[in-house]
């Protein structure tokens, strides 16, 4: 039977270095996330997000960029209405300038408050009409009591 | 051989083999490369880390490709009407409310949702499913208003999984999407619109691009269709009755042919690279059209959506495995769901929701048939139609259409192309294909003048009162306001025989 990877450390809740993802045409905006697949329930989960875009891709935008991350059971289709424990929630730094490619990274963390398998649900939003330029929902994180 | 892109795999080579020191400095090295890491760094973190982030980054970067995506030939089925929660909210592993939601209407008389027990909403009123209804119901985000716009408790009800005679079966034996958006917070003609050309061109509502005496007919092709053309890739658009094809004018018509035609290419295995398939949309007032939108005997629809997904699990292409069928409908056609949907990148984005096409509708039904579709699963990620138009421009190699399939993600991810094809189709039902009665004391329906023995869709049934008709399904207005006689198409209403690919079992509902 299968076992699943580091159930010995269970609860492990590392960072590690994330390389920094290109961008393409064909996925103008990338968002590389780096968080421990298991976590303990009430322990600070740390997470580490980078996001790249290509030259003038998010020159549309129209207000300050944020990254919002939520560990949820499931994902609105928002950042604002997902049920959960928010992970990052933080304006990008620096933020895109006009016609160049762009990379930032953000850090967070946040303390799961419920067991099982979670969802990582991530926005890259511009603050005031929320609009968001990328997101993902394909991360999950192990929730244990112990 | 052990292979140590899986997690499972490598744990069990490093307990099994702890003393071959240099081979799991190799295998961190590498594993630790695999996730994007510094190479050291694979020696001073915690094995089981580094592993699970390589196997994350695996899943993030897993879709082949585009030359090596085994999907060449995409069928997109487009219905009508219909919301997540009010179709699927019942299905397990997807976040879907039914039961025990309270919606307050304009006076604050609070109703339950609840289930329905009937299939064509013949006293109902349609839904509101408008620019500013949704807009209503949406209420900022609190998604309660859903009968406060132009809507009855019609708008509240659902259907559990034993009422609908071919989506719950068709959900389970392949994947379901929970997080699928209609483009746009509004009607029909601007969603199909953003499913052909990611945009409405700047239409809110269902205005028909036309003014004889500019010489304006159809908005320009800028939509898939023309972007396989340009690329020398095959594609057409098969209609039941009305042509939504002819909102791109003469180019949209021509690339169009009756369902039928569809049938035949399935069955000899030459489906074009590109298929949309619309049902028939006439009849709605009458409840008796065969794309499910309110009044219509949503059986019908069903049993339209059922042959489709036959003809292609039944023909050559199939075998091949290399063809996928997208079941979506337009948009939610008023019907409560309780998930906020997101704003997006759009030509025409506005800070002013009230103006914003970046604005996406409420979640609609959709699922993905295919060889490569996981059986029984949902999936979470957030699309929209542009999702599919992505998926396509991936592997054809096309330009973007609009910045909503720019920044759109791509639905190829809901694929499974890990696993071998499922080359032998599920066996799915095939549901009686019903028509139901048209609604009592509604005016008869236009059959073109054939009798009901020559195929006429409906022939209204002995007794029938008329009394005052309700508001036709605005794809009329294309036959009404002489739109499609400008363009040189001939409407004919759908028959059984026209609709169906197997039309001798057809009967009237009781």
């Amino acid at each position: 039977m299968r076992r699943p990877v580091g159930a010995v450390l269970v609860g492990l809740a590392v960072l590690v270095p994330a390389a920094v993802a290109v961008a393409d045409s064909f996925n103008p905006v990338v968002l590389t996330t780096t968080i421990a697949s298991r976590a303990r329930l009430h322990k600070s989960l740390p997470i580490k997000v980078t996001v790249t875009a290509d030259p003038g891709v998010l020159d549309t935008r129209t207000a300050p960029l944020r990254i919002e991350v939520k560990l949820a059971s499931e994902c609105g289709g928002v950042f604002q209405y997902t049920p959960g424990v928010t992970l990052l929630n933080k304006q990008l730094n620096p933020q895109p300038a006009t016609g160049r490619a762009y990379s930032a990274t953000a850090r967070g963390s946040g303390k799961p408050n419920q067991i099982g398998e979670q969802t990582v649900c991530e926005w890259l939003a511009e603050e005031g009409d929320g609009r968001v330029f990328a997101s993902d929902q394909s991360i999950q994180v192990d929730v244990k009591r112990k | 051989m052990e292979d140590l892109r899986d997690p499972y795999q490598a744990e069990r080579l490093a307990t099994l083999a702890p003393e071959a020191y240099h081979t799991r400095r190799d295998f961190l090295m590498r594993t630790a490369a695999a996730a994007g890491l510094a190479a050291g760094l694979g020696l001073v973190l915690d094995p089981d880390t580094v592993v699970a982030e390589a196997a994350r980054r695996q899943r993030q970067v897993s879709l082949p490709s585009p030359r090596n995506l085994p999907i060449d030939t995409f069928v997109v089925l487009m219905m009508e009407n219909r919301s997540f929660d009010h179709y699927l909210g019942w299905l397990p592993g997807a976040d879907g409310r039914q039961a025990g939601l309270f919606f307050a209407n304009s006076k604050g008389q609070r109703y339950e949702t609840h289930a329905l027990d009937f299939y064509q909403s013949c006293g109902f009123l349609d839904p509101d499913h408008s620019w500013d209804g949704g807009r209503t119901e949406m209420d900022n985000g609190k998604m309660d208003g859903f009968l406060r716009s132009a809507s009855d408790e019609f708008a509240i009800g659902y259907y559990t999984e034993d009422k609908l005679p071919f989506t719950p079966f068709n959900a389970k034996a392949f994947t379901a999407f929970d997080r699928f958006f209609c483009s746009l917070l509004s009607s029909t003609y601007p969603n199909r619109e953003y499913m052909h050309a990611a945009q409405s061109y700047g239409e809110m509502d269902n205005s028909l691009p036309f003014n004889p005496s500019s010489g304006e007919a159809g908005f320009p092709d800028t939509t898939i269709f023309a972007a396989l053309d340009k690329a020398g890739v095959s594609n057409h658009y098969f209609y039941t009755d009305i042509p939504f094809s002819a909102l791109w004018g003469e180019p949209g018509v021509a690339r169009s042919s009756q369902v039928q035609d569809f049938y035949d290419l399935a069955s000899s295995g030459k489906l074009p690279a590109l298929s949309f398939v619309d049902p028939s949309f006439q009849g709605e007032d009458q409840g008796t059209s065969g794309d499910e939108h309110p009044l219509a005997d949503v059986r019908t629809g069903q049993a339209f959506m059922a042959d489709i997904v036959h003809a292609v699990m039944n023909g050559p292409q199939w075998k091949t495995g290399r063809i996928a069928v997208f079941c979506i409908y337009d948009e939610w056609g008023g019907f409560f769901d309780h998930v906020v949907p997101p704003r997006v990148p759009d030509l025409r984005s506005s800070t002013n929701l009230a103006l914003d096409f970046g604005q996406m509708g409420f979640r609609i039904p959709a699922i993905l048939v295919s060889p490569y579709a996981r059986e029984g699963h949902v999936d979470h990620s957030i699309y929209g139609f542009e999702s599919i138009l992505k998926m396509i421009r991936y592997r054809y190699g096309l330009p973007p259409l609009t910045p909503r399939d720019l920044f759109a993600n791509n639905i190829a991810a809901a694929f499974d192309f890990e696993a071998e094809p499922r080359l032998e189709p599920p066996a799915l039902p095939t549901p009686p294909d019903v028509m139901a009665a048209q609604c009592p004391g509604t005016p008869p329906v236009d059959t073109g003048g054939a009798g009901v023995d020559g195929g006429a869709l409906l022939g209204a049934p002995p007794g029938t009162v008329p009394v005052p008709a309700r508001k036709p399904h605005d794809a009329y207005t294309m036959v009404t306001s002489g739109y499609l006689e400008y363009l040189g198409f001939d409407y004919k209403p759908a028959t059984p025989a026209t609709m169906f690919s197997h039309p001798s079992k057809l009967g009237f509902a009781t």
